[in-house]
């Protein structure tokens, strides 16, 4: 059984991780990395490409010359590895869980506040450090959506949790309470 | 009736302060596969096996799959409004069902809600469907009878209040019937019975509540059906489903009786969605686990210590065989878990033996012990009995001229299997079935034409009824057989006024 692309992005990443840690080019290997992604999102079709066989080897080489050109060091290394191994479009994914491993190490976390009207900065700022402290984070990258059916309040997104702190969700509890 | 608004003003504000303003906290997952009663879900690191989760729709599943990188989710309900990317909520809690008296004469699904239109069940409190059943210490020898109404198996299979005893045979055979009597036969014997259909048509569903009604039998019973068309989850978890509301009984000191309709659908469905959820097949396309989860649900019958209230459940579970194939998967690991089983035989039925219970193949291996002492010493022999009448009837088949003892010892076999011939919902007491079969083993029924047996014996029991009360009064109360020449003579009193139909011709030849 073919393993699935998380699976597989996860081990590359963490090798990645391990070898630019001990070369100390975490912060330079994430914009390159960064980079790539670019590329793998702006086709694509890309990576799908450079993993089947719809195109004859040569013209596949021809398409992967530009990236291995592009990088040097251990992110090249990486792209021709991954290249050798047909894994072009877990590349992505790759770069993806390479991030999320940078984030643990940098205590960094990405939320989404909804919010029925928008946020001021200084609203947002004073949100983003109740947050950091809440998760223990540090640094909160926060980004805001607006969403008037959610009446008033926050609610806090974030990987695998939801803060909620909403006049519909309270609305809905009470409702619970008052029926159930 | 006017409206007192005070009251009703005072009742809000004390459910209001118990409202908390507080902000939710929920561990969420994405849906990246629904099909199927299926879902998976990425994220959820936290989920634990067998724990609740809730889908946007307000539909909830259960975790049976932990990955390393998704969680595999079965859906207890309606899958098709999932759809891919959908958030999924932890519960923190483990799949648990309403359980409690206020069940009892309901029909509900397996999650415990009102399927027979009588309004929703409020019965306050829950149990959880997955227990460990109780340990080694936490139990006791079976020793009471467990009363099924029939003949052939409270004399040849006695079965035992916290045994587990498997109703094995084809489809046609008459299994459903066994435990449909069975549970008709518990009126008034101090017991709560629970009627498990798993994947049984919802016409037949129907069709044995409408008998058990009409016997007054849902007075005391629960029924919990999963039909054909509700996804595979809820078939797996009727029956643990079941369990745990018997479980509730049995744990306050009562006596439960739980069939399970059938486990040969409930491995099917856990067939289906062990697929399904991407886990490796072993013989017969059934998961590894599948030996598992049927040890462990039959393994929750119990007959517990006095201690813990002397309370028992027990288990009759059905398995349908396939041409009377009982080597198959199921079938042998199911015949392994219980205490015995009782085998229907699709050829005895259709010539007319019913119930089509097969003496040789059947056995109970603990019921013994807990058999009326009266039923041990009239049917003590029976068994053997059939055994070498069968021996003796194929051979008989071949020779005209047998010897006397043959004869005659075909003539008692004949009449034997006619005895434990019984009609459909007419179980009889233990009195009764002592007396038949006294009247059977002492030779009174030699004489008798085997078209006559049935005649002569509802006529014993009128009989007896009216002249010799007494002495069937004996039995139930003592279990004991009452004095002999007292039975002795009373059965000889109706043996000579018994009236034949029809005077055959061996008869009157006899006479001459």
């Amino acid at each position: 059984m073919s393993l699935d692309k998380v699976t597989v992005a996860k081990r590359y990443s963490k090798a990645l991780f391990e070898l630019l840690n001990s070369q100390n080019q975490l912060d330079d290997g994430l914009e390159k990395l960064k980079q790539i992604r670019t590329v793998f999102q702006d086709n694509p079709q890309l990576g799908t490409v450079l993993t089947d066989k719809s195109l004859a080897p040569s013209e596949r080489q021809k398409l992967v010359q530009p990236l291995l050109d592009a990088t040097s060091g251990t992110i090249h290394n990486l792209v021709q590895m991954v290249y050798d191994y047909n894994r072009m479009d877990a590349m992505v994914e790759i770069v993806n869980q390479f991030q999320a491993r940078y984030d643990t190490l940098h205590q960094t976390v990405y939320a989404e506040a909804t919010t029925a009207v928008p946020l001021s900065d200084s609203e947002l700022d004073a949100l983003r450090d109740g947050y950091a402290g809440r998760v223990g984070a540090k640094t909160v990258v926060l980004s805001n959506r607006v969403d008037p059916s959610i009446i008033g309040g926050v609610v806090v997104q974030s990987a695998g949790t939801i803060l909620d702190g909403s006049i519909k969700t309270k609305i809905n509890r009470l409702r619970q309470t008052l029926l159930g | 009736m006017s409206i007192k608004a005070e009251e009703i003003s005072a009742l809000i504000k004390q459910q209001l302060a118990n409202y908390q303003d507080e902000i939710s906290v929920e561990e969420t997952g994405t849906v990246t596969y629904v099909g199927d009663g299926i879902a998976r879900a990425h994220g959820l690191e936290n989920a634990l096996s067998g724990e609740l989760l809730e889908f946007d729709t307000g539909v909830y599943g259960m975790v049976q799959n932990l990955e390393s990188n998704d969680v595999g989710i079965v859906v207890l309900g309606d899958f098709t409004k999932i759809t891919e990317g959908d958030t999924v909520k932890r519960t923190g809690r483990i799949m648990e069902v309403p359980v409690g008296d206020e069940l009892i004469g309901r029909v509900v699904n397996p999650l415990g809600q009102a399927v027979d239109g009588l309004g929703t069940i409020n019965t306050g409190h829950t149990r959880p469907i997955e227990r460990k059943a109780p340990g080694v210490m936490e139990r006791q020898s079976v020793f009471e009878p467990l009363q099924t109404g029939m003949k052939a198996i409270d004399a040849l299979v006695p079965i035992g209040r916290g045994q587990r005893e498997l109703i094995i045979g084809d489809r046609k055979t008459g299994k459903t019937t066994v435990a449909i009597d069975t549970i008709i036969n518990q009126k008034d014997q101090n017991m709560i019975c629970i009627y498990v259909a798993i994947g049984q048509k919802e016409s037949t569903v129907r069709g044995s509540v409408e008998t058990l009604r009409k016997y007054g039998a849902m007075d005391y019973t629960i029924v919990v059906t999963a039909g054909p068309s509700e996804p595979a989850p809820l078939l797996y978890i009727a029956p643990y489903a079941g369990a745990a509301m018997g479980e509730e009984f049995m744990f306050n000191g009562k006596h439960v009786l739980i069939v399970y309709d059938d486990l040969s659908k409930q491995a099917d469905a856990y067939r289906e969605l062990s697929l399904i959820l991407r886990r490796p097949p072993g013989r017969e396309a059934y998961p590894g686990d599948i030996f598992y989860t049927h040890s462990r649900l039959l393994e929750r019958a119990a007959k517990l210590n006095d201690e813990l209230g002397g309370g028992s459940m027990t288990a009759l579970p059905i398995i349908e065989t396939k041409a009377g194939d009982v080597s198959a998967y199921i079938p042998t690991n199911v015949i392994s878990i219980t205490d015995g089983q009782i085998f229907l035989d699709s050829d005895s039925f259709y010539s007319g033996i019913r119930p089509a219970i097969d003496a040789g193949t059947s056995v109970s291996r603990v019921g013994g012990d807990a058999q009326v002492k009266a039923m041990k010493k009239v049917a003590g022999t029976l068994r053997l009995d059939l055994a070498s009448y069968h021996e003796l009837e194929s051979f008989a088949q071949f020779g005209s001229d047998l010897d006397a003892a043959t004869q005659a010892k075909l003539n008692r076999g004949a009449r034997t299997v006619e005895v434990l011939k019984q009609p459909l919902h007419a179980p009889l007491s233990v009195a009764n079935q002592v007396l038949i079969l006294y009247a059977l083993t002492r030779g009174f029924l030699d004489k008798v034409e085997l078209d006559d047996i049935a005649k002569f014996e509802s006529g014993l029991f009128d009989f007896f009824n009216g002249s010799h009360k007494d002495l069937l009064d004996t039995i139930t109360s003592t279990g004991q057989l009452p004095d002999d020449a007292a039975l002795k003579s009373a059965v000889q009193e109706y043996a000579d006024t018994f009236q034949p139909s029809k005077v055959s011709q061996d008869q009157a030849a006899a006479t001459n």
